[in-house]
């Protein structure tokens, strides 16, 4: 019975071991991440230091923004993405006039001084008097496209694009001359030359109407002049002018005997006006036929010889003695001869083609109007040099001409790939796009990413893979832009500060050697090539050259927090970019998408990339094997207990003896993973010290089970001597394992942290080459290529472009003779309040607070230094003994400026002692760390300037502080929340991660009420080691379950975690006294977008292209206000309504042409709840002549039916005639009817509802005779 | 052959004293004919005083973008440029500052010559009264036309004049000045209409199409584009449109 009841007794013990096992092990499993082993526990505290440091030198740059700033992530749009948010988002207001007279601009708000009148509250677009529209000066028939509504004195009209009747353009006909205008200013133009107007409105384009006016029929106008007669040749139309009684003899030549006056053929040679060949003139003075040596020919018998069939048509016949048949588009024009001396006369034609143009590479011929471009260096692929431009060449008239594309590389020279004639334009760089794309929520997908970003032929994409864990895909700039580093450098610094990264190697001691399992190439030079291509595809930032081909590092790596030029790559791999490259030009790219908008140049939002953080990753799947390994020991822990517990009342030994043995497995393997988790031994250590335990355990079991007390050793009690064999064996083994493991250091773990910073490129010091900016043939393109501010600016620290924009520009050196060494002092007005600056000398000054105190623990301390010139600043914790020896930027920040600011902060030693101790670390050890960290708590800091002429300090500047080791008694202090409190959550759910920074290492707990620390059910999963710290302190996360429409979250801390189960008098946690408030508010219904005001509609318009107003109204979701996008492709690359974030987005177009159109739209909100459509809609507009279909004449009446409804009219005499004197047919419609008059012709001509007509005639109705 | 050398004396100074009588008489005429007011056609002199007082005016405001004074201007090569289309900010395109050019042009010369005019009357009516002449002038109003080729003035004043019992009188000036102002404007309205619609002016095409008139465009650093038309009489103005920012 008391063995029963002892059997019992164990059972019940074995059953609670087992379910305590299953936690433990799930627990251990879990929390199989890798750790730090002892030796790297080892490093000296300064490395720690240091890595404090540098996260809060960043916290202090961080500090001088706003709160509300903080909760954004850098955004590029602000500094000049192709977003209308980034100037719509600031509050403008519009001035009717500006002071310096500008009519109706939009200011800032905080500009209003600038305005001449009062301002009005509202955008421009949205008053009476600075509406934009079309003005219609009706006086000159011309129109006036984006005018104000009270700058028009005539005609104004709500189309800002003047997309209406008035101004639709049409051909002109003045004589032999011909003018692309509106019928308005036909009307004008022809009345100064004393003309009927002859508007024919079905010419539609402006080279068809150039076409027209080399089709006018020509011929003698014989005319009285005096009592003699003279002849003109000209055309009927201005014949008609010069005499109504006198004859036109077309295509006569004035000398031809038949007209019967005295001009003798063909006695000089000339040019005409608005004509590109060389002609013969009569001695009268009037144009013959094209010149040609073969003067019979050229006469052909007095009568007009067309272009065409006249000498060498077609070819452009440059310089040709014999040919005046030029060519203004074969690159020929009627000239005063040079060169050569023609047969006859001193005219030629006049080479307008460019021999040996200057070419990217080289040179090249081209032809008159061929343009191409031209670049300093190679292009693209991210590796576009500092200081290049893209340049537009062109040959125009004989001659080389220069257009710059916008500097800074916001402009791009892109080129037709057409071998005969090449076009080339200027167009805007979307560089700034390729980086928004990189943190859209629907590009987590790699794919979608890839497509999104090659759809913008400005972008590419990046493949990073420096091991397991750290392999991504990004997208770049292909052709970055730069920075101007002058006046706006530290938005540069910030653009460059997107590729700084952390990556970890983690190693791994296995049986066969250390194994590398994370991030292998992190320590090679492979990792730094690839970021600094990253680097440099950003802009000016990372190991690149300049125009001159001059390198600048750009970048630094740290290697465990040390600086280190191990990694460092070849920049001589570079300098090849800053030559050009033969044949390399850039893509056109499709731009169809932006110009459909009104004046979209682009739109797209966003935020910027945050690298794919490996070290959550690991995390994860750390979670991941941790729940995996749980359910697997549940399961295998439930058979095992289930086994166990039949195996007791069935009394079988053997199976007593199995169940004992599997339980003493498990119970060994916990014990053996406890062991490894104690010793610090991961990977297959773990594995290799929970199979060891296993052994151990089980082979105990089994003696357990063997014997009766399990005490004495199984030989001399004479239980089973096999079982106890075995035990005993596994025993033996399991400990020979466990002791190899050990002893091997199987299952340690090394991290290298290797961290890449991305900085701007530095021009050289000094200002040597700034000459070269005008001089140097390579840049200037043997002066084709102008210096400007950024080229200037790459040549050198101190050259200056001076006298911007007047035309008198140069690139200077603005201090040649500067040897003075910069001159550091305190930044007086820069410190955290509370504190000083103290015994300030030449040589340094101490901080610290009022009191004369040092600085407590886990405190930030911000300090400055003022330097009296423009100066790049390092610091060092030891002595150097030199500026170049030093390791570390002040700020982080490499730029040459007056104020450099950082902070001080560290923790305290009982957070340092308390990791050391973590990490089983000796007591020795320990002690000797202790020592040094007291030592550290009065600690300096060695600063050294550069100017920007290269001179430095040469004594250190020193910066002396110290820590005031203490009890702690403050609080962790919730620095940040994300999201915010107040942000909208999305409709319909119900759980929310909410992210917490504090300012210390703490444990903190949540609760829908502001119960107590204790009381509250909730906990934070908060990360303490002293390594964790983020930009904004701790990250603490939880998911904040059971949304109701306003959901209270009130956060309480404890701090100092390391303390837990250690507290003394002298040590005690705080917990927060006021508990910390986030509340989210639920989005009340789904977003949804309410009404597309062109869905479905079919718009007409006489004329091309339309003007079209587009509004789309939203409702519901977080607050109702939105923010809306269109696009007429899909949903990629979506533009930004121009008038949006509110519940009606409108955006115009006034480039729609006659077709059917796919509208894409979606909507978001600031919870982001999401609505997407579609919408169709047609363009039907009408530019043709009605025709007729169906004439006949009834009861002595001419029927006349069109195909739509029109006003037909008709004259007696001719096609030719006026439309507002001609006789009206009755009926406007399809119908038209007139009385018959047989004894006439009538030239009939029909006119629409657009006032499209024809060119000639409808129908010329004769009666048959 | 003392007496050749005397003989050959004299004639170099006769030819010496007939050279400088020439210059004296030519120097003489010349001014004359400049300075003489013609009391048979006083509409001569008003017309030769009116067309340089115009001829100066359309060279001070043809440089500047068609202004006396331009308010808003970009100074390029010393020289204040004004702009036609405007807008300071990034990606917008401009805002037509000059919708009605032509007549705006009128008046900007208009205003310029005023004065002038007034003393080509006045001056009229001192060099007559000086030859005994009485002469009354009546004020009215004057007009400035822009037509192709020219600049027409047309001045509605009454001059009255009378000597001995003769009395003449004249009315209605026309003066007429030669310029290719009209042109130009029409020119500059296109291009301004054309950046304010698409944010830009293909002036290489433009020239291609229309040779007749040289344009020259010149960027400066702040996204202005100057622009030059013209041949020998040339129009500067300057637009901003669609400005792309410069850097980060």
């Amino acid at each position: 019975m008391q063995e029963l009841f002892s059997k019992k007794r164990i059972s019940c013990l074995e059953i609670a071991i087992l379910v305590t096992a299953i936690f433990a092990f799930a627990y251990l499993i879990s929390t199989d991440n890798i750790k730090l082993d002892n030796k790297e526990s080892k490093i000296n505290i300064g490395k720690i230091l240091i890595t404090f440091l540098k996260v809060w030198i960043e916290r202090s740059k961080l500090g001088i923004v706003s709160a509300e700033e903080q909760t954004q992530p850098y955004n590029y749009e602000v500094f000049g993405g192709f977003n209308w948010q980034g100037q719509a988002g600031l509050q403008t207001v519009c001035c009717p006039r500006l002071k310096n007279n500008a009519t109706c601009q939009e200011i800032l708000s905080a500009n209003t001084q600038d305005c001449a009148t009062d301002v009005i509250p509202s955008k421009c677009e949205n008053t009476v008097q600075c509406k934009l529209g079309c003005c219609y000066d009706s006086q000159e028939g011309l129109c006036s496209a984006n005018t104000p509504k009270d700058s028009c004195k005539t005609v104004w009209k709500d189309d800002k694009a003047c997309n209406i009747p008035e101004c639709k353009l049409g051909c002109c006909v003045l004589g032999s001359q011909t003018s692309f205008v509106s019928k308005s200013r036909c009307d004008k133009l022809s009345g100064f030359l004393g003309l009927q107007p002859d508007f024919k409105a079905a010419v539609n384009t402006e080279i068809g109407c150039i076409a027209l006016s080399n089709s006018q029929e020509e011929g003698a106008c014989i005319y009285k002049l005096g009592n003699a007669k003279a002849c003109r040749f000209t055309t009927k139309q201005e014949c008609s002018k010069l005499t109504k009684s006198g004859g036109f003899y077309k295509g006569y030549l004035c000398s031809n005997p038949a007209v019967n006056v005295s001009c003798i053929k063909q006695a000089k040679t000339g040019c005409a006006d608005g004509k590109d060949e060389v002609y013969w003139f009569d001695s009268c003075g009037n144009r013959e036929n094209i010149y040609d040596a073969d003067k019979d020919r050229s006469w052909n018998n007095g009568k007009v010889l067309l272009k065409s069939e006249s000498c060498n048509s077609g070819q452009g016949n440059q310089e040709n003695v014999n040919c005046g048949n030029c060519d203004y588009f074969s690159g020929s024009m009627c000239s005063k001869a040079k060169d050569k001396k023609p047969v006859y006369g001193n005219f030629i034609c006049e080479n307008l083609n460019c021999k040996d143009a200057p070419d990217n590479v080289g040179v090249k011929d081209r032809k008159n109007g061929e343009s191409w471009c031209a670049y300093d260096g190679f292009i693209g692929d991210g590796k576009d040099v500092v200081g290049s431009r893209n340049f537009k060449y062109y040959c125009i008239n004989g001659k080389v001409k220069v257009e710059p594309c916008g500097d800074f590389r916001t402009g791009l020279c892109v080129q037709s790939d057409n071998t005969d004639f090449s076009s080339a334009a200027c167009r805007p760089n979307r560089a700034m796009e390729c980086l928004s794309y990189n943190s859209k929520e629907e590009n987590k997908d790699p794919d979608k990413l890839k497509e999104q970003c090659e759809e913008n032929s400005d972008c590419m994409i990046q493949n990073l893979n420096f091991g397991k864990g750290y392999k991504f895909s990004i997208c770049t700039p292909k052709y970055p832009a730069g920075f101007d580093m002058k006046d706006n450098s530290e938005a540069g610094e910030k653009i460059c500060q997107q590729a700084n990264i952390k990556c970890t190697k983690i190693m791994e001691k296995t049986f066969s050697g250390w194994k590398c399992i994370s991030g292998c190439d992190c320590d090679s030079q492979k990792f730094t090539q690839q970021m600094n291509n990253w680097c440099t595809s950003l802009g000016d930032c990372g190991g690149k050259v300049n125009l001159l081909a001059e390198t600048d590092k750009g970048y630094s790596v740290k290697v465990d927090g040390k600086p280190t030029t191990k990694l460092d790559i070849n920049l001589e791999q570079y300098k090849k970019y800053a030559y050009p490259v033969l044949g390399q030009f850039v893509n056109p790219g499709d731009f169809s998408e932006l110009f459909k908008a009104a004046y979209g140049w682009g739109a797209s939002t966003g935020k910027p990339y945050a690298p794919e953080d490996p070290t959550i990753m690991l995390g994860l799947i750390g979670t991941v094997t941790g729940l995996g390994g749980a359910g697997m020991v549940y399961i295998w822990g439930a058979k095992a207990a289930t086994a166990g517990s039949a195996a007791v009342p069935a009394s079988s030994p053997f199976l007593a003896g199995m169940g004992s043995a599997l339980i003493g497995a498990g119970i060994g393997m916990a014990v053996g993973l406890m062991a490894a988790q104690l010793l610090g031994i991961q990977g297959q250590g773990t594995i290799a010290m929970g199979v060891a335990g296993a052994m151990v355990g089980a082979g105990i079991g089994i003696l357990l089970s063997t014997t009766k007390l399990g005490a004495t050793v199984c030989a001399a009690s004479g239980g089973n001597p096999l079982a106890c064999g075995i035990g005993i064996g596994l025993i033996i083994v399991g400990a020979i394992i466990a002791a190899i493991t050990i002893a091997l250091g199987v299952g340690k773990v090394e991290k290298t942290e290797v961290n890449f910073y991305c900085q701007p490129y530095e021009p050289p010091h000094g200002g040597s080459d700034c000459g070269k900016c005008t001089q140097d043939s390579k840049i200037t393109g043997d002066g084709l290529k102008k210096c400007s501010k950024y080229r200037c600016q790459s040549l050198g620290q101190t050259c200056e472009f001076i006298n911007e924009g007047t035309g008198q520009e140069s690139c200077v050196n603005i201090n040649p003779n500067d040897v003075n060494v910069p001159v550091i002092k305190p930044w007086k007005e820069f410190i955290t309040a509370g504190y000083n600056y103290t015994n300030i000398t030449n040589r340094g000054f101490v901080v610290k607070n009022s009191e004369g105190e040092c600085i407590p623990e886990f405190t930030a301390v911000m300090f400055g230094l003022i330097t009296e010139e423009p100066a790049q600043c390092k610091y060092d914790f030891n002595h150097t003994s030199s500026y170049e020896e030093m390791q570390n930027f002040i700020g982080d920040s490499s730029l040459y400026k007056y104020n450099h600011s950082m902070a001080f902060f560290v923790p305290s030693s009982g957070s340092l002692l308390s990791q050391l101790e973590e990490k089983n670390i000796s007591t020795e050890d320990i002690a000797n760390l202790q020592k040094q960290i007291l030592g550290l708590l009065d600690f300096n800091l060695y600063v050294r300037c550069i100017d920007k002429n290269g001179n430095s300090n040469i004594a250190e500047y020193a910066v002396k502080t110290c820590v005031k080791p203490g009890p702690d008694l403050t609080p962790a202090q919730i620095l940040l929340s994300n999201p915010s409190s107040g942000s909208y959550v999305k409709y319909g759910v119900t759980e929310q991660n909410l992210t917490v920074w504090v300012n210390e290492p703490a444990e903190c707990k949540w609760d829908y009420s502001p119960l107590k620390y204790n009381e509250m059910k909730n906990n934070f999963d908060c990360k303490n080691d002293l390594e964790d710290v983020e930009s904004y302190g701790w990250a603490c996360n939880s998911l904040i379950g059971n949304l109701s429409q306003n959901t209270s979250v009130y956060i309480r801390c404890k701090d100092q975690p390391w303390l837990e189960g250690k507290e003394t008098a002298n040590a005690t946690r705080n917990i927060n006294s006021q508990a910390a408030f986030v509340k989210l508010i639920s989005s009340g219904s789904n977003l949804s977008i309410d009404s597309v005001s062109l869905n479905g509609t079919i718009l007409f318009s006489g004329q091309e292209p339309v003007t079209q107003d587009l509004e789309v109204r939203t409702s519901g979701g977080a607050d109702g206000k939105a923010t809306c996008y269109y696009s007429f492709t899909g949903y990629n690359n979506m533009i930004e309504f121009l008038n949006t974030a509110s519940s009606v987005h409108t955006q115009p177009f006034n480039l729609l042409f006659k077709g059917e159109y796919n509208l894409y739209i979606k909507c978001g909100d600031a919870a982001g709840n999401i609505a997407e459509t579609t919408s169709q809609f047609q363009i039907e507009a009408d530019t043709t002549a009605p025709a007729i279909t169906r004439i006949y004449k009834k009861d002595n009446n001419l029927f006349v039916f069109t195909d739509e409804s029109a006003d037909c009219k008709f004259s007696f005499n001719s096609c030719d005639f006026n439309w507002e004197n001609a006789t009206a047919f009755s009926g406007n419609l399809k119908e038209h009817t007139i009385a018959w008059n047989q004894n006439n012709i009538y030239y009939t001509k029909c006119r629409d509802l657009w006032d499209n007509e024809p060119l000639g005639c409808s129908s010329i109705i004769k009666p048959e005779r | 052959m003392k007496a050749n050398k005397k003989s050959q004396i004299t004639i170099y100074i006769i030819i010496a004293l007939v050279i400088i009588a020439s210059v004296i008489l030519i120097l003489f005429l010349r001014n004359k004919t400049v300075n003489q007011i013609d009391s048979q056609n006083p509409e001569n002199y008003i017309s030769s005083c009116v067309g340089n007082a115009a001829t100066k005016a359309l060279d001070i405001i043809l440089p500047q973008g068609g202004y006396a004074s331009p308010a808003l201007y970009k100074l390029y090569n010393n020289t204040k440029i004004a702009y036609l289309c405007y807008n300071p900010g990034w990606y917008m395109p401009c805002i037509n500052q000059e919708p009605m050019y032509v007549e705006h042009l009128e008046q900007e010369i208009k205003e310029i010559i005023a004065g002038k005019l007034d003393y080509c009357f006045d001056s009229l009516k001192q060099s007559l009264e000086k030859r005994n002449y009485q002469v009354n002038i009546k004020n009215g109003d004057f007009s400035v036309n822009l037509i192709p080729n020219k600049v027409k003035i047309d001045i509605s004043r009454e001059i009255i004049l009378e000597k001995n019992q003769d009395v003449k009188k004249y009315e209605n000036f026309s003066v007429i000045v030669l310029s290719p102002i009209y042109e130009l404007a029409g020119i500059a309205l296109e291009i301004t209409d054309k950046e304010a619609r698409n944010c830009d002016f293909d002036y290489s095409a433009y020239k291609n199409n229309y040779p007749k008139y040289n344009i020259d465009r010149t960027f400066t650093d702040d996204n202005t584009r100057v622009y030059t038309i013209g041949n020998e009489i040339k129009l500067n103005f300057a637009t901003r449109s669609c400005a792309l920012p410069g850097a980060f």
